[in-house]
């Protein structure tokens, strides 16, 4: 990895030559009192100081909607998949949602790979940025703070310069289109500080270490944990719909009004919603609101890490803000790793 | 083959939801390809009584209602239940609380004796209904895709998944996580998030989901700020019929 540094009042010129030179630039801008990653028209318009968006930027590489194929009906059929791309950047990405997208790169290259998916990760350049925690930022208990991998570029801010890791040819690319130096050792030790400084800032924390969680599950599927939530939860399918590493969608065909052609359509759909595990024969085979909050929590601390040792996790925050009735993995891992000292002692 | 056959009817109803039908002003011709328009106060003057499908919006609230709608019913093999009141008596339903006597003053004052009107119930406490298109109104697209999925023979949606997840899906900022007390996370979507998208919160016009948490809401509301009246005028503004209502 290369690093090198830039002046921070050239970060706007940077962005507005990427503007230029690109066909699409993403980024945060606000939306309301919150942030969303949209389309950048001018380098002004992003808001480089943001806690978290609403939607995590997977949105660029797996939209919440999309066509993945047209169809004629009979009686001349015809069939022709849908695969929408063009090259991107997404600026401002920080380290929770790197790592997410990491992690569905994995997931989209596994057994059957995601041609759409695919295709738009390779057309997209991701520039990621440092952050700062709120209270609901855990990414400490669940990753490691320092972004190493994921991104072609990551920004630090060091105050008046800005450290700039370099990491892939693409990046190497992208930087090449503003003026940098190499960076020095100072530039480096500034940055473990802030690591080091924001170590420090988090107050949502795991009592335990995440990666023993699958252990700690082992005797914990029937945990009062689990009703209890269920009592709570309102299925409304916020924490799934906002996750950066969900992937689940529904796939339905929409004929158009004509009645002659149509469009398959993927949506972002997830397993906290009543109807998800509702099969063709009228059962659902996680009826209970406990059930679903066990296995929503069991896919990011249990079955992924058991297939790919990741925690599907990444601590960003997004279904604790999202959710009415406050539920949280950080509440729900301290209450498993607490039972199991319970039962030991 | 010819084309199927639709009407329109109306009971008790402000008749927006037909009105939303008339404002499909860009798909009208095309769905016009596909059916036969024999039936619909709002938009023609002539009544053919041989239709396939009937589309009745409104709610029961005299007993005159019942021969006529029965009458829809002999004439039509499917019939589809179009929006709030029909569906589940919606806002009409609010003066069910109420003696009937008391509820006709506060509307017609001193001539309250001049107007019948008897307890408020959605259609399919008369007869036997194949579908309903949720909304108050009824959404345009619902109302197309309803038609299509009847002429193919498949099953209309039923949107059995709650407002806030079209309300993520579009992005908006949750009215909940900047203290607006909102009825999405237990009301059935398919509006596309409409009221929410545009800074108002969801009122529950489109009647709960199935499997709504009602206790885990009510405590979510108070937490909000809003008082018990608060909360029942919220859960009851269009939802206050209940089955059991429909067996009286």
């Amino acid at each position: 990895m290369e690093q090198r540094v830039m002046e921070k009042k050239d970060v706007k010129s940077f962005i507005a030559e990427l503007i230029k030179l690109y066909p699409a630039v993403y980024g945060p801008v606000a939306k309301g009192k919150s942030v969303v990653f949209d389309r950048l028209k001018d380098a002004g318009e992003a808001k480089f100081s943001y806690t978290r968006s609403i939607l995590p930027p997977k949105k660029y590489l797996m939209p919440q909607q999309e066509c993945i194929m047209k169809f004629d009906m009979p009686p001349n059929p015809k069939a022709e998949s849908v695969v929408e791309f063009e090259d991107q950047v997404i600026v401002g990405v920080h380290p929770c949602d790197i790592r997410a997208i990491k992690l569905l790169d994995m997931i989209m290259n596994g057994g059957n790979p995601d041609d759409n998916y695919n295709k738009r990760r390779g057309h997209t350049v991701i520039i990621g940025i440092d952050c700062v925690p709120d209270q609901y930022c855990y990414c400490s208990s669940v990753m490691d703070l320092r972004c190493t991998d994921g991104f072609d570029i990551f920004l630090t801010d060091l105050g008046d310069q800005v450290l700039v890791d370099v990491l892939t040819e693409k990046g190497k690319e992208v930087i090449s289109k503003i003026e940098t130096k190499p960076a020095s050792s100072t530039h480096l030790k500034k940055q473990d500080e802030l690591l080091e400084a924001k170590k420090k800032l988090f107050t949502a924390k795991f009592t335990g270490p995440a990666q023993l969680l699958p252990l700690e599950l082992e005797g914990q599927w029937e945990a009062p944990v689990w009703e209890d939530m269920g009592k709570k939860c309102l299925s409304c399918g916020q924490c799934v719909l906002v996750c950066p590493t969900c992937y689940c969608f529904d796939v339905t065909d929409e004929l158009a009004l004509s009645m002659k052609k149509g469009d398959r359509v993927r949506k972002w759909d997830g397993c906290q919603l009543a109807g998800f595990a509702y099969v063709g024969s009228g059962e659902n085979f996680r009826e209970e609101p406990g059930a679903r909050v066990r296995h929503r929590y069991h896919r990011k601390f249990k079955y992924h890490v058991d297939s790919h040792s990741m925690t599907f996790c990444t601590g960003c925050g997004r279904c604790w803000v999202h959710c009415p009735v406050e539920i949280n993995l950080v509440e729900i891992s301290n209450r498993i790793f607490k039972r199991e000292a319970e039962c030991k002692a | 083959m010819s084309k199927p056959r639709i009407a329109f009817f109306d009971f008790s109803c402000c008749e927006g939801c037909q009105l939303q039908v008339l404002n499909c002003e860009d798909e009208l011709l095309d769905l016009l390809a596909l059916v036969d328009i024999v039936q619909f106060r709002e938009a023609m003057t002539e009544a053919d009584w041989n239709f396939d499908i009937a589309f009745v919006e409104g709610s029961i609230t005299r007993e005159q209602d019942e021969p006529r709608l029965k009458k829809i019913r002999e004439a039509a093999k499917l019939v589809i239940a179009i929006g709030a009141c029909s569906g589940m008596a919606g806002i009409n339903a609010i003066r069910n609380a109420m003696p009937v006597d008391k509820a006709k003053e506060i509307v017609y004052g001193n001539k309250k004796d001049a107007f019948e009107s008897t307890f408020a119930r959605p259609i399919d406490t008369v007869i036997k209904v194949d579908g309903y298109i949720p909304g108050c109104p009824i959404d345009r697209k619902d109302f197309l895709r309803t038609v299509q999925a009847l002429l193919v023979g498949k099953k209309p949606p039923d949107h059995d998944y709650p407002v806030c997840q079209e309300c993520r899906l579009r992005e908006n900022e949750c009215l909940l996580t900047v203290g607006i007390p909102c009825m999405g996370p237990i009301t059935r979507g398919g509006c596309d998030a409409i009221e929410p998208t545009f800074g108002s919160p969801c009122i529950g016009c489109r009647g709960l989901v199935s499997e709504a948490n009602i206790e885990s809401c009510k405590q979510m509301l108070e937490k909000h700020g809003l008082t018990i009246e608060d909360i029942s005028k919220y859960m009851t503004i269009f939802n206050s019929f209940q089955k059991e209502e429909k067996h009286a």
